[in-house]
């Protein structure tokens, strides 16, 4: 059984992400003004979420600093740490990952693009492994979609309504950024005791 | 040489000297100082660059800073323009918060011309205006200047043949001329050539009045990738992030479902000698940079008139948009009007001081007064400038 049917996927996508590929596969835009969260192949719920949470990225893209502030927003509990390695991701229940290459951020971080491909894989085997809940964030819209940043996001699970849509995978898509803090708050925000 | 030659010659020459001098009038106007309104009485008070680098004292580096001052502790933000004199909308935000801000908590430095050398000329061979005109409701016209990418070589010159500047970076060959631009050479030189001891200025401004937050404003050609990117240093990623986020927030509070276009990049490591590296690495600051779309900063415009500058409608742009070859600074029929960028420098900068005191509460900056995005975009420069007297 591949990997993506043993965990839970959910993938947060900017509906402007696939714009890139409308020439090519004539995609159908989901969002709309009226319409600014669209989930497709099920739902998502918070009692899907288990703690602890991590966050991390996967080609230390400026997104995981921009889904780092979302979730801050909502006032999420979770760890933040972009560059964890496998054994440290295998410490929670569920991830967060955010997908996309920068050069200026693997520089920063001291990684080259082969040492972030293979601490890439090594975290696939470890949510395997461990049955880690995992959630593939795409914010970067089209200027986050390149040859490498596409490699890091098949590596996590896939691109993204095509692929959503035959593994059976609920995607999420939205208008804008802002959008995302709903979908967050709904699954993050501290519950009201 | 007979009278009829000599008759001849000088008439030659006198008519060569009237071509100049009525020629040099342009170039005398732009070496007077621009008529910034300086009015507000939220001002407290106009300083120089020179009272941080005194050995700017009397040239033409020595640029006004706009001093905000509450009197009440909190964060202190630096927000300028001018840096590249060409790129109008960061100038014309840095106008704005001039004209109209209010400070009630915390220090606000405003620098509408940080490469003041770089407004006296234009650049050369481009038919390039040197100003743009406002007509405002009671009639008046403000008058905004154009300069140039780099600083008047009548202020810095010969260029040297190879230059190790402060911040590591190697200047020579092709890039010599940019020991002229500003953002080549931070964190600058106390004792250096002219642009670097503006950028030493600068440094010292920054880490003299404890600086927290840092703003430069840029504009970006159609063909850059980084079209609406803020810039942030590895340190100010946190206070990046959420600017973005609150901007997009706000913007969808006041019906505006698009929110804004802003994105977020870190910092290049080896962006030696701008300010978003070279002012993060050496000081306190959390260093910024943001780059609205101009299409005049682009290779393929038409000619730099006035309203090209103004309403940034370039026929060219929107051709080769049609034809899919841009990537990130597309264009239409639209435009870019200078409403829409300095709008968006606006909104960059204003969310980047409200999420300072979001995320550090001691370091709380409060600026009011600043018109709203609609109300600029609606209204225009028109309807926002004041009228100088």
């Amino acid at each position: 059984m591949k990997r993506f049917t043993r965990i839970l996927a959910l993938v947060l996508a900017l509906a402007a992400i696939t714009a890139v590929m409308s020439a090519e596969t004539a995609y159908t835009f989901r969002t709309s003004k009226e319409e600014r969260v669209v989930t497709e192949n099920g739902e998502f719920t918070a009692d899907l979420i288990v703690d602890p949470v991590l966050i991390t990225s996967i080609g230390q893209s400026a997104d995981v600093s921009m889904l780092d502030a979302l979730m801050k927003k909502v006032g999420a509990t979770y760890t933040f740490d972009p560059i964890a390695p496998a054994e440290e991701v295998a410490k929670y229940k569920t991830v967060i990952i955010a997908s996309g290459a920068s050069s200026k951020g693997l520089g920063a971080a001291g990684i080259s693009q082969e040492q972030e491909t293979a601490r890439a894989e090594a975290i696939m085997k470890t949510v395997e492994e461990n049955e880690i809940t995992v959630i593939l964030a795409h914010l970067g819209g089209p200027g986050r979609r390149g040859a490498l940043s596409d490699t890091f996001s098949d590596m996590v699970l896939g691109k993204f309504t095509d692929f959503a849509a035959e593994k059976e995978i609920p995607i999420t898509l939205l208008a804008t950024i802002a959008d995302a803090m709903t979908v967050l708050k709904d699954l993050f925000a501290p519950v009201a005791q | 040489m007979n009278a009829k030659q000599t008759t001849r010659n000088v008439l030659v020459l006198l008519i060569a000297l009237v071509l100049a001098f009525l020629a040099g009038q342009d170039f005398r106007d732009m070496q007077q100082p621009d008529k910034i309104y300086a009015e507000n009485p939220a001002l407290t008070r106009v300083a120089k660059l020179s009272e941080y680098n005194p050995n700017l004292k009397g040239t033409a580096g020595d640029t006004d800073i706009y001093v905000f001052d509450s009197g009440v502790p909190g964060g202190v933000a630096l927000v300028y323009g001018g840096t590249h004199a060409n790129e109008t909308a960061a100038v014309m935000n840095a106008i704005t918060y001039v004209e109209n801000v209010s400070v009630t908590q915390g220090k606000l430095f405003v620098m509408p011309q940080a490469n003041l050398s770089a407004f006296s000329a234009t650049l050369p061979l481009r038919a390039q205006m040197g100003h743009m005109t406002f007509t405002l409701a009671d009639g008046s016209v403000r008058t905004v200047r154009m300069g140039t990418r780099l600083a008047n070589p009548v202020h810095q010159w010969p260029d040297p043949n190879y230059r190790l500047n402060s911040s590591g970076r190697v200047l020579e060959h092709g890039e010599i001329a940019e020991i002229r631009n500003l953002n080549r050479n931070h964190p600058g030189m106390e004792d250096g050539y002219l642009v670097e001891m503006v950028c030493y200025g600068i440094r010292k401004l920054v880490e003299t009045e404890n600086v927290d937050v840092l703003y430069d404003g840029h504009e970006a050609s159609p063909e850059f990738r980084a079209v609406n990117f803020l810039i942030a240093h590895q340190r100010a990623m946190d206070l990046g992030s959420a600017a973005i986020l609150n901007a997009n927030l706000d913007a969808m509070m006041e019906g505006d479902m698009d929110g804004y276009p802003f994105k977020l990049d870190l910092s290049g490591a080896t962006s030696w000698g701008l300010s978003h590296r070279a002012l993060g690495d050496n000081t306190q600051a959390m260093a910024t940079l943001f780059e609205s779309l101009n299409p005049v900063m682009g290779f393929c415009h038409e000619k730099v008139t006035e309203a090209l500058v103004k309403d940034g409608i370039s026929p060219n742009y929107v051709h080769i948009t049609d034809l899919g070859l841009l990537g990130s600074g597309e264009l239409t029929d639209a435009g870019s009007p200078i409403e829409l960028r300095a709008g968006y420098h606006m909104e960059m900068s204003r969310h980047l001081i409200g999420a300072l005191g979001e995320l550090n509460p001691e370091k709380t900056l409060t600026i009011s007064g600043l018109p709203t995005f609609n109300d600029l975009v609606a209204n225009g420069f028109e309807g926002i400038l004041k009228p100088v007297k």
